[in-house]
């Protein structure tokens, strides 16, 4: 069972697994929104979580394909888990030490080592500096520097981010069919319209993502978006919205200039979605 | 809107700004869309300009009009060329707003099933500025796959301008 994680209308998938199964079996694009540990300083390469359109979580959660939960985290720890967690904390922090310990040997046996392949030449270079400073040369001293121990500064310490938890932490289950502060959207008419148009798409066979890039609900494309262009930009037109005819022009020019049509979508009453193209007519 | 429309020149104009009558109102073909009276005046304004646009600017074969009463529309019925199908051209002042289920009706409305059965619903919506510039874009039924990316003509000039620019520097 897939879980989605929702936090104030956002839905996230944690993990990486159900991630792959939500893109290959339900065919449900969603957006990376996460920083790379590595890479924490751009946008171009994001990772986990997965934020899912509020349609695509619903879709899901009506599949029966995964469920809705949030985290209780913040709430205070009951008695029994205070203890786990305490302890918990005591046993990352000796695992923190240790790693440390075998760092600091690591790389002090790695230090050692280079000076030995050096020792020549380190031993040429205070030679050297003897005679321009005008002392007499000494043998003794050339080994000093193997001799005094060597500290990793802490700060220097290679450190583990686990980016996936073991067990997810403590969470409860949400009702996706009732409002609540982390999923706001059950009930609402315009989430209505939008998921009624989505599921008719999707149902279609279509690949779907949002389209607030090209000022549409989203973009429908005739396969996974890594292969393909988006054919159409869905408007979603619930009944009775009057639309401005200049509205109308804005989007169809945009759709002829990024090489895309304009999809108008009304779902109606009876079930079914109505769907009008908007193309430039070539007349110029 | 009452604008005269397109001023032309010539022994009609005494004086600048005074013409000697309103052409539009004397216009046969503007007189018949008026007596269709099934739209109000800036409906029938707006179609009229569409009607001389699509005849004598863009050399139409030919465009009728035709009245329908129940959205108090005309809407123009027209050939490009004579060996081409009939096309249903709706004209419109930009200030009116349309549902789009308002639309989908004047469509079934507006067109009339050609012989071919492939052909689907497509109106031309014709909008019409108040300095008479007209827009035309086109609604169909349907999912209309977008034109597909030109890829040899449009690769080859951005990519030619890219190089120029490079070697000229």
């Amino acid at each position: 069972m897939i879980q989605i994680h929702v936090l104030q209308g956002a839905a996230l998938v944690w993990s990486a697994e159900d991630a792959r199964e939500i893109r290959e079996r339900f065919r449900l694009v969603g957006t990376l929104v996460g920083a790379l540990a590595r890479k924490p300083r751009q946008n171009t390469r994001l990772g986990l979580p997965l934020q899912l359109l509020p349609e695509e979580a619903r879709l899901l959660a009506e599949l029966g394909e995964a469920i809705l939960v949030r985290s209780t985290e913040t709430q205070p720890l009951a008695e029994g888990e205070e203890l786990n967690q305490a302890s918990e904390v005591e046993a990352y922090k000796q695992e923190l030490e240790e790693s440390y310990q075998e760092q600091q040997r690591l790389a002090g046996a790695e230090r050692g080592a280079l000076l030995a392949r050096l020792a020549d030449h380190i031993a040429e270079g205070r030679a050297r500096r003897r005679q321009e400073r005008g002392e007499a040369p000494d043998a003794g001293e050339d080994l000093g520097l193997l001799d005094s121990p060597f500290i990793l500064p802490r700060g220097s310490m290679m450190v583990q981010l686990p980016t996936a938890r073991c067990h997810s932490g403590r969470i409860e289950r949400v009702d996706w069919t009732s409002p609540s502060p982390d999923w706001p959207h059950a009930n609402c008419p315009a989430h209505e319209a939008r998921y009624h148009v989505f599921r008719e798409l999707w149902d279609r066979g279509y690949y779907l993502s949002g389209g607030s890039k090209f000022g549409g609900d989203f973009l429908v494309y005739p396969g996974d978006p890594l292969r393909f262009h988006a054919h159409y930009i869905a408007l979603c037109c619930p009944p009775g919205a009057p639309l401005p005819l200049c509205a109308l022009v804005a989007a169809a020019r945009l759709g002829t200039s990024v090489k895309k049509t304009v999809l108008l979508c009304s779902p109606s009453p009876s079930g079914t979605v109505a769907f009008t193209s908007l193309q430039w007519s070539g007349l110029q | 809107m009452d604008a005269p429309g397109p001023r032309p020149s010539g022994p009609q104009w005494e004086a600048r700004g005074a013409p000697r009558g309103n052409w539009l109102a004397t216009h046969p073909k503007f007189m018949e869309m008026m007596s269709l009276d099934v739209a109000d005046s800036t409906q029938v304004y707006a179609a009229f300009l569409v009607y001389l646009d699509l005849l004598e600017g863009r050399n139409w074969h030919e465009v009728t009009c035709v009245g329908l009463a129940e959205f108090q529309l005309i809407c123009l019925h027209g050939r490009e060329r004579e060996a081409e199908n009939l096309q249903f051209v709706v004209p419109t002042p930009v200030h009116m707003s349309f549902t789009h289920e308002r639309l989908r009706e004047i469509m079934k409305k507006a067109c009339i099933p050609q012989e071919e059965t492939d052909s689907s619903l497509s109106v031309i919506l014709a909008i019409v500025e108040s300095d008479s510039t007209v827009v035309y874009y086109k609604l169909t039924d349907g999912f209309i796959m977008p034109d597909p990316p030109d890829d040899t003509e449009d690769k080859d000039n951005k990519q030619w301008k890219k190089k120029r620019r490079k070697l000229l520097r």
